[in-house]
């Protein structure tokens, strides 16, 4: 899993754990826009293998990618233990 | 109430609308009313023709509604002009709040429970007095607090604390009292700059125009609905209707202008992200929704009238997923989508921007042009991968990537957009049949008049052939995530070379039948929450109730000697009602008001709530039924004979609102985001949750921002339909109006050097557009609170597209969202004005 754009998303999904912006909108972006990245490259990376774990990863990082939008568009106040949760998830790739 | 019903109206106030030019077939009703004497009011920052027809126009600032209503509102309390009757008993206005509330006025503009960290409202405080009311059901988004369900019980067990001597000081009229003790006429004219004297001439016109013998309405348009806190506005007009005995009569009522032909209809069966179809809650995946079970449990209202919500719900899916679903396995509740947070147009253009989403499909809009921040939406569409386009004539979102902003700007070229755009040709109203839904809730059947050219289809086509071919698509995949799409039903005849889908057939499932035969459901008194009836939406059941009996097709007006009604005229929604909470026509014993507004009323003989329209109230419940609280009353049990307001909980007109809005229960006076005053009511200068975005390319003006003097409005034009383009390409109405404009009152235009038709440039932190000016006096400076204040507006119609050309408005705004609705704002934000143009970009280099 040791790539760049995956360590690029994992420190923004720490710096926005560590820094819990309540208000919506622009803070998460950095969060929102690595994870994108991430998302590109497993797309790019499941193309090119097939692979099931590949598949699987993207399936993993496409549903952070709903979690952490969720962040930055909230309906109510932002559900932390979910992002929490998938970071833990995502760590463990 | 019916469109026709205004003609019944006493006293009309259009507001947030240019009514006569944007909805001149339902303003007829408006010159019917006025020629039987009824007054007509237009309260607007511009002198329109809708103006001009009034007998009163009452100009006002954009975006100062709530401070003009809220006036309206105090003037009906501190003079005594409500309907004490009908308000005493059909309002909660005797209900007693919780002792922890404290209102705008005790805060400096915000209400008790709110929470500047995350900018939204803990509700608990506004609750009713040791009872929690969940919201009305189509609500629900608001999000209620966790364990409201089992506090919401306690309205099982007995009626609301009430004081009907309204001398408990937390009552809601005496709440009321102190919160719009400050709307005085006097601050109504340093606030909205509309003068003191007319304010009470609107005043005393829609006040005298009440009680039992009289009604009046309000029409309303975008004019309402497009701020940061439109809601409260429409709230504001219903606290009046509740307090003059205005909802539920004759000539009664808020009539919501919808600016499409069949807004209404998508907003039923909805393309709204956070509705299953009939205003059912959409589940969350933060709420306690996991299984249906439990989905049911929460958002299952004890008592009033959406304590049968798991009848609509398991109906639905049973129309959805067919024999799939069965008790077994929640009747695939899981297949349904789960929000993870605010998935509307404003936050899903950002997420575009920010390279989340792969694709889009457009239909039947057209948002380079009428979405805000039109290069920001551009910017987002540029990072698209795919785009799906369907029109009958190129539109600018089609072409964004070849003719957009960002390209003429040179800041990008078409090579360096990647977007791969289909643009597919649709078939235009009359060469389809379906239904249009209007604004009344009208369900009107059109046929089809002749077949579509080339390869033109309708979008029912699109959609149902798309549908069956990713069928297709995962009918072998072994994922469960293609397990939704596996399970649901899309079985509906084709016809024709083109296999055009039934559209009937489709109105027939949305109807309902008994799955055990196949019948149709005669109306929604027959779901069932087993399992054994299907319902594509259950407001609409009723519309197709036998095989070949489409009730939309209805065209049986009355005549002169019928009750007005027009119930053999195409079908109104519940179960061609046309009046809702018509319960309301008649006093607490069933009576009419008066015999000049009867509408139904309780026939002792019969047994039976009868009279000039379907009775929106349960037929055999006399007036004087009450709960009987021992048993612990559930669903319209738990409401009397004289509570009409029977999709509220408990079964009263709110006025003041205990749950489901995010931004107060009562509304407050906020300046616009972007304003170039002070808000003179309160500290708080803005709505205080208000969503915004921030972000680059979508800044926002502080308030008073001197490079932003001007207030900035957008509006339609009678000759140009909605974004255009239907029109546009049309040359004998694009001719009409052959280019974009930019309205300028003499005053400002003498100060800035402007002469009528001189190119200017309007500027916001989004962006700039060049019009030419139209110098006219249907715009004045307005006197706020001692400073003068400018209006501009421009028509948001025009693109680069067909014969007549103009700037895009849109292109100035910026993307912030009503905390409720998250629906934009078009109507009061600020600009820079001047005259001149600008600098045309370097000719591009040639490769």
């Amino acid at each position: 899993m040791a790539n760049e754009p995956a360590r690029a998303a994992l420190a923004a999904i720490d710096t926005l754990l560590a820094d819990r912006p309540e208000k919506i909108g622009h803070d998460f972006s950095e969060a929102t826009r690595r994870l994108t990245a991430w998302r590109a490259h497993c797309i790019a990376r499941w193309r090119r293998t097939q692979a099931k774990e590949d598949r699987q990863r993207l399936d993993q990082v496409n549903a952070a990618i709903s979690v952490v939008l969720g962040g930055q568009f909230p309906l109510g106040r932002v559900n932390w233990d979910s992002i929490e949760s998938v970071r833990r998830a995502l760590g463990d790739l | 109430m019916a469109l026709w019903d205004l003609a019944n109206s006493d006293v009309i106030t259009v507001m947030g609308s240019n009514m006569a030019e944007n909805h001149p077939v339902a303003f007829r009703f408006v010159t019917q009313a006025q020629q039987r004497g009824a007054t007509v009011i237009h309260v607007d920052p511009r002198f329109t023709r809708t103006s001009a027809l009034a007998d009163i126009h009452a100009p006002i600032r954009s975006g100062t509604d709530i401070a003009f209503l809220g006036g309206i509102i105090r003037y009906i309390l501190f003079e005594d002009k409500w309907f004490r009757d009908f308000a005493l008993a059909y309002t909660n206005l005797t209900t007693i709040i919780e002792d922890a509330y404290s209102g705008a006025e005790d805060n400096d503009g915000v209400f008790s429970g709110f929470q500047p960290t995350n900018a939204s409202y803990q509700q608990d405080s506004w609750q009713y007095k040791a009872e929690m009311v969940p919201p009305a059901i189509e609500e629900h988004y608001a999000q209620v607090e966790r364990g409201t369900a089992d506090r919401a019980e306690e309205l099982t067990r007995h009626p609301p604390p009430r004081d009907r001597t309204l001398q408990h000081p937390n009552c809601v009229y005496q709440i009321m009292r102190r919160h719009y003790a400050r709307y005085t006429p006097e601050m109504v004219e340093r606030v909205t700059g509309c003068s003191r004297d007319t304010f009470l001439r609107v005043c005393e016109a829609i006040t005298k125009n009440a009680g039992r013998e009289r009604t009046g309405a309000f029409c309303y348009a975008v004019g309402w609905t497009h701020h940061a806190f439109g809601v409260q506005i429409i709230r504001a007009a219903s606290i009046i209707q509740g307090l003059l005995g205005n909802i539920g009569r004759p000539g009664g009522g808020i009539l919501a202008l919808r600016g499409h032909c069949s807004i209404q209809g998508s907003t039923d069966i909805p393309t709204l992200y956070n509705m299953l179809p009939t205003y059912l809650p959409q589940p969350n995946a933060y709420d306690p929704h996991g299984s249906l079970e439990e989905f049911l449990e929460t958002e299952t209202v004890p008592t009033g009238w959406w304590n049968n919500l798991p009848k609509y719900m398991v109906s639905l899916l049973k129309a959805w997923y067919g024999a799939n679903a069965n008790a077994g396995n929640g009747f695939c509740y899981d297949f349904v989508p789960k929000l993870s947070g605010d998935h509307s147009q404003l936050p899903m253009t950002l997420a575009m921007v920010e390279g989340v989403v792969k694709g889009q499909f457009v239909l039947g809009q057209n948002p380079v042009v009428g979405a805000v921040n039109s290069e920001l939406v551009q910017r987002g569409m540029a990072k698209l991968e795919w785009l799906v386009v369907r029109d009958f004539a190129m539109t600018e979102t089609a072409n964004f990537w070849l003719k957009g902003g960002l390209v003429q700007s040179r800041e990008l070229s078409p090579q360096q957009i990647g977007t791969e755009v289909f643009f597919l040709p649709s078939a235009m109203a009359a060469e389809k049949e379906g239904t249009l839904t209007n604004t009344t809730r009208l369900v009107q059947w059109h046929d089809k008049v002749c077949d579509p050219p080339g390869d033109s289809r309708s979008d029912l086509w699109f959609i149902y052939h798309l549908g069956q071919r990713l069928k297709q698509l995962y009918a072998d995949s072994a994922e469960s995530r293609d397990a939704a799409i596996q399970a649901l039903t899309w079985e509906y005849p084709v016809s024709g070379p083109t296999a055009e889908p039934d559209a009937a057939a489709v109105l027939r499932e949305i109807n309902g039948y008994t799955v055990a035969d196949r019948k149709q459901l005669k109306s929604f008194q027959q779901l069932k929450d087993d399992g054994s009836t299907a319902c594509g939406g259950w407001m609409y059941s009723g519309i197709f109730p036998d095989q070949h009996e489409n009730r939309s097709r209805a065209r049986k007006a009355d005549g002169p000697d019928g009750n007005g009604a027009h119930q053999g005229w195409a079908f109104a929604w519940p179960d061609n009602r046309r009046t809702l909470y018509n319960r309301a026509s008649a006093d607490p014993d069933g009576i009419p008001w008066s015999e000049r507004k009867r509408l139904i009323w309780w026939d002792e003989e019969q047994a039976r709530w009868t009279g000039n329209d379907t009775p929106d109230f349960v037929p055999g419940k006399p007036p004087t039924m009450r709960p009987d609280w021992a048993k612990q009353p559930h669903g319209m049990e738990a409401l009397g004979g004289d509570d009409p307001f029977i999709m509220e909980a408990d079964g009263k007109c709110m006025l003041f609102v205990p749950s489901g809005l995010k931004d107060g229960p009562l509304p407050t006076y906020y300046e616009p985001v972007e304003s170039p005053v002070a808000n003179v009511m309160y500290g708080q200068q803005t709505n205080p949750a208000a969503r915004l975005w921030v972000r680059p390319g979508n800044e926002l003006h502080e308030p008073q921002d001197p490079r932003y003097p001007y207030v900035f409005t957008t509006y339609r034009l009678t000759e140009l339909h909605c974004g255009g383009i239907s029109s546009r390409v049309t040359p004998h109405t694009a001719e009409l109006q052959p280019e974009a404009f930019v309205e300028v009152s003499p005053e400002l235009a003498g100060e800035l050097g402007i002469r009528n038709l001189d190119w200017t440039v309007l500027t916001t932190a989004r962006g700039s557009v060049e019009v030419k000016a139209l110098v006219t006096e249907r715009l004045r400076p307005f006197m706020i609170d001692g400073k003068r204040v400018h209006q501009v507006g421009m028509p948001w119609v025009f693109g680069w597209e067909g014969y007549a050309h103009g700037a895009i408005a849109n292109v100035l705004l910026a993307i912030y969202g009503d905390p409720n609705t998250s629906i934009h704002t078009t109507k009061a934000l600020t600009c820079a004005l001047r005259k001149g143009r600008l600098p045309q970009p370097e000719p591009a280099e040639r490769g």
